[in-house]
């Protein structure tokens, strides 16, 4: 179970401190899937690396199982969560069968040697990211959606109870956005993970997501769809003239 | 070949006019295509009209002279002209007593080194002659001193080969003082002290192998066949190893052509910086492997230095061609020199 | 997945062979003419008391065990400088490790020649040169070093590096211009680099020092390949960037200091083999790259070695300029078929 308390997410240069997001609390178990929704600079991508301990948080707690975080070494804390970020310029003589064999570091040794567990593990993974046949190609000369389910891949190939995506179906077109969105609904469900994704497919992820975060103005709402839906914080979002929200469908709409 | 009057310089040459000497020099470094010459005008004489097709003229009395290598103090000193001497670079370096005595007294100003004169100083001092030592063409010094009315005069001592044409270089200075006859009479007596020691070996039944040099960075350096001390091995009955090259100067070889070649020489001189068999060690097996390591034959003469460190064969050698001689084959051919001890090569150090 | 392995297993194998037969050649060719089967006694250790065997036991053999261990080194330096700044340009010196030993060195010729005089220059032994280059490294490596910890950016690092490099060699150009004409020559010399003064004593501090970093290039190889997807993805992936970075910084600086003390500054190897490797086994493995790169980096600077000291020819070519004059076409030959570099 993840608890996050009063987080209040920013950068720290020498003595100032800007805080991006404040007061965040939610609490999170096995097979929730969070949709992190907000518009551009209201503090996604920083409250996902902050969860991911790329950057330290100012204020308030993230723990797991009631213990913090930080506490954790790196070790183990790589064991816990896995990342997707935003990144695409890997080293070019990368193939994806490399970047997947890397999930694989915390759990192997110093040598980095995989065993038939791991093995299994990989076969796996290719298998349900439907990537047998490019599975060699270098990652240069994939599409950006078969670079994505690669990269989840590698998320699922570490096998750590949350995952943690920025933006994961940016640039995709609608068949790779749904077989991406059906991939970590099926992880959740059937692996027992705590998946958590920053996007701006706000209507896909009403859809999808079990809880959404909601970022707004230095605020941040938590709650299922409907619940959300029901207090009436889903309307804040847009300007009513332009986007409205359409409580029976749980979908926002252009007003043309 | 020398010119008329030498017997071995072939780097100058003197001719008398009524007015004064006319001295030409050649080759003052090697491989120069460059001959200079110059008039040496009597006191009182007046600069001929011709004057233009001399490269410096330069009027006596000489007073005040700087000079800048040190075998010149060396024959400046048999001239009895040391104390003419009032500048030179790096004095430090020279080991003459009568030039150190008068440094102490600082009468004499040093004028930077040789790569890098002090001009300003020099024109301060107005000589009365500038003797010029270069390893190269790189003189814009001396254009600006030449341009000052400074007499610039080139010495090509070291570009001799024969060790007695080294010596005949005090026939180049003594029309400066006006000691010819000095120069005359010191000369021929080195070169008979010489000549009786080298015709003495000339039926030597043996000639010992001799190798030279050392290595220094993957080469070995060595004296060709042509050059100074290729000339004193031959006049010392010596089978140099490299005698057949007819370089005048240094020779770059491989290491491992000297291996296979010296390997079992009966003598080694001259192993570049080395001074003792320790510092041979130090290097690895390499020097260990050759025989005049293995017999204690190695000689340098690195090892006989001036007060303040510097090197007198460069000094004073040039100028004691007989000892020299006489050092090689006391090593070389025991017994067959008589009362004399080695000066300037001598044994290494442990 | 099983064929890519083994089509590396392959490449290695024959880079191995490569590298011992690059060994045996150098030993069997050089100025003097040996016939084989006397380089294969002396191999066996049959001893002897002739010249020939005196030239490979005294001379040739330490100076083939020098190249392959200083050409392995610093091509190991190299990649790992191309791994940790994500840039196909960096090499072993680009921290300013040679500018560092370079200054050092100039110090040590001519400030001796300026300030204690033309006799004490000329008694400067190799191993005074070898503590000035070191000297001179060290403190570059303690200033990057410093930096390093506290400067997160890598791409600052690298710039950084590279100006110290251009501040040391201008200190270097201007003391010159106050030296002797000896002391410069000694100095230019120097830079020529030299693989044939290194003697067995000061192998056994050449040796353990590659050994050392080929030691620490496995041991980092899984740091090394997760940083290849980035800083984030490789901290996410439990590998401790900081520690990783000091230790990537040491180990270059110990084999990219420690060849240049010895060997004199030699360039291109670093530079260039990782590059050449990653042509011939596309791969960006550090666990196989290793291994690769250490015996190509050997390899080539053993042909470089044989080729500057041909048989017959009875003079020496710098072994810094027959580096780049051998290794620059072959690379640029590689990449033009290929048409691309992978990194």
């Amino acid at each position: 179970m993840l608890t996050v308390e009063n987080l209040t997410t920013g950068y720290k240069s020498g003595k100032k401190t800007t805080a991006v997001s404040q007061k965040i609390s939610f609490t999170l178990k096995k097979g929730d899937i969070l949709g992190i929704i907000g518009r551009n600079g209201s503090g996604k991508s920083t409250l996902l690396k902050t969860l991911a301990q790329l950057i330290p948080k100012l204020e308030g707690s993230i723990s797991y199982d009631g213990k913090s975080l930080a506490a954790f070494s790196s070790t183990v804390q790589s064991q816990l969560l896995s990342i997707v970020t935003t990144t695409r310029d890997f080293s070019g003589i990368l193939t994806g069968f490399d970047i997947l064999r890397l999930g694989r570091h915390p759990h192997n040794g110093w040598y980095g040697k995989l065993n038939e567990n791991d093995k299994n593990i990989l076969k796996e993974v290719i298998q349900k990211i439907g990537m047998e046949n490019l599975i060699n190609q270098r990652v240069t000369k994939l599409s950006d959606g078969q670079l994505q389910k690669i990269l989840i891949g590698r998320a699922m190939v570490q096998q750590t109870d949350f995952i943690l995506l920025d933006e994961p179906t940016n640039h995709l077109d609608l068949h790779h956005k749904a077989e991406v969105f059906r991939l970590l609904k099926t992880t959740a469900l059937e692996q027992n993970k705590t998946i958590l994704f920053s996007t701006h497919e706000i209507n896909h992820a009403l859809q999808l997501c079990t809880h959404i975060l909601l970022l707004n103005d230095g605020e941040a709402y938590f709650g299922s769809p409907k619940e959300l839906s029901n207090k009436g914080v889903m309307k804040k979002l847009f300007p009513k003239e332009l986007v409205a929200f359409d409580t029976e469908n749980n979908q926002f709409k252009i007003c043309y | 070949m020398p010119a008329s009057g030498l017997d071995y310089a072939v780097n100058f040459s003197i001719d008398q006019i009524d007015k004064g000497t006319i001295l030409k020099v050649q080759n003052p470094w090697p491989k120069s295509l460059l001959n200079y010459r110059y008039l040496l005008l009597d006191e009182g004489q007046e600069t001929p009209t011709d004057s233009s097709r001399f490269t410096q003229i330069i009027r006596k009395p000489i007073r005040r002279i700087i000079a800048t290598a040190t075998p010149q103090i060396t024959a400046l000193d048999l001239l009895g002209a040391v104390d003419k001497v009032v500048a030179f670079p790096t004095p430090d370096f020279v080991s003459n007593t009568r030039f150190r005595e008068r440094l102490a007294q600082n009468q004499i100003t040093s004028i930077g080194n040789n790569q890098q004169l002090d001009v300003e100083r020099i024109l301060r001092l107005k000589p009365d002659v500038f003797f010029a030592f270069g390893i190269s063409d790189n003189f814009n010094a001396l254009e600006q001193l030449k341009k000052a009315g400074i007499a610039v005069v080139w010495i090509a001592d070291w570009t001799e080969n024969h060790p007695l044409g080294r010596t005949e270089w005090l026939k180049f200075f003594a029309p400066f003082f006006d000691k010819e006859p000095v120069a005359d009479s010191i000369f021929l007596a080195v070169k008979k002290e010489y000549n009786q020691v080298k015709n003495k070996l000339i039926n030597i039944p043996e000639k010992p192998k001799v190798m030279a040099g050392a290595i220094y960075q993957d080469i070995w350096y060595l004296p060709g066949g042509n050059s100074y001390l290729g000339k004193l091995f031959e006049d010392a009955q010596a089978n140099y190893l490299w005698s057949d090259t007819n370089a005048s100067g240094s020779l770059s070889k491989n290491a491992e052509h000297v291996i296979l070649k010296a390997q079992n020489a009966e003598f080694w001189f001259a192993p570049a910086q080395y001074t003792s068999y320790r510092q041979l060690e130090e290097e690895g097996n390499l020097y260990k492997r050759f025989k005049p390591y293995k017999t204690q034959k190695i000689f340098t003469y690195n090892k006989t230095l001036g007060p303040s460190g510097g090197t007198l064969f460069f000094e004073t050698g040039p100028y004691q061609p007989d000892r020299l001689l006489k050092d090689i084959v006391y090593w070389m051919h025991p017994g067959l020199i008589e009362n004399h001890t080695p000066f300037y090569f001598t044994q290494l150090d442990d | 997945m099983t064929k890519k392995r083994s089509r590396f297993g392959y490449g290695l194998l024959v880079l191995g062979l490569v590298f011992v037969l690059a060994f045996i050649v150098n030993l069997s060719l050089g100025s003097v003419i040996i016939p084989f089967d006397e380089v294969l006694e002396v191999l066996k250790g049959n001893a002897n008391n002739t010249s020939s065997y005196y030239i490979l036991v005294d001379y040739r053999l330490p100076k083939a065990m020098a190249a392959l261990t200083i050409g392995g080194g610093l091509a190991l330096s190299g990649l790992i400088m191309q791994t940790f700044f994500r840039n196909p340009l960096a090499g072993p010196f680009v921290l300013g490790i040679s500018s560092g030993a370079s200054l050092g060195v100039a110090l040590l010729f001519f400030g001796s020649s300026i300030i204690l005089g033309p006799i004490a220059f000329q008694n400067i032994s190799r191993l005074s040169i070898i503590i000035a280059s070191s000297a001179g490294s060290a403190l570059v490596f303690g200033v990057i070093l410093a930096v390093a910890l506290r400067l997160k950016d890598v791409m600052g690092l690298l710039i950084i590096g590279l100006m110290f490099g251009s501040f040391t060699a201008a200190l270097v150009t201007i003391l010159s211009n106050f030296s002797t004409a000896e002391a410069l020559q000694r100095y230019v010399f120097w830079t020529y680099g030299s693989l044939g003064g290194i003697n067995t004593s000061e192998l056994g501090y050449i040796i353990p020092f590659v050994f050392i970093g080929f030691m620490g290039c496995l041991w980092l190889s899984k740091s090394l390949n997760g940083l290849m997807m980035g800083e984030q993805y490789a901290r996410s992936m439990g590998i401790q960037v900081g520690k990783t970075r000091i230790l990537i910084l040491i180990i270059t600086s110990l084999l990219a200091g420690a060849s240049t003390a010895f060997a004199g500054p030699i360039g291109f190897i670093g530079l260039a083999v990782p590059h050449l490797v990653r042509l011939l086994i596309p791969t960006g493995d550090h666990r196989i790259l290793t291994p690769a790169v250490f015996m190509t980096g050997g390899s080539l600077l053993l042909l470089c070695d044989t080729l500057s000291q041909l048989p017959g020819v009875e003079s020496t070519l710098p072994i810094n300029g027959v580096t780049s004059l051998i290794g620059a076409p072959i690379l640029i030959w590689l990449i033009l078929r290929k048409r691309k570099i992978l990194m």
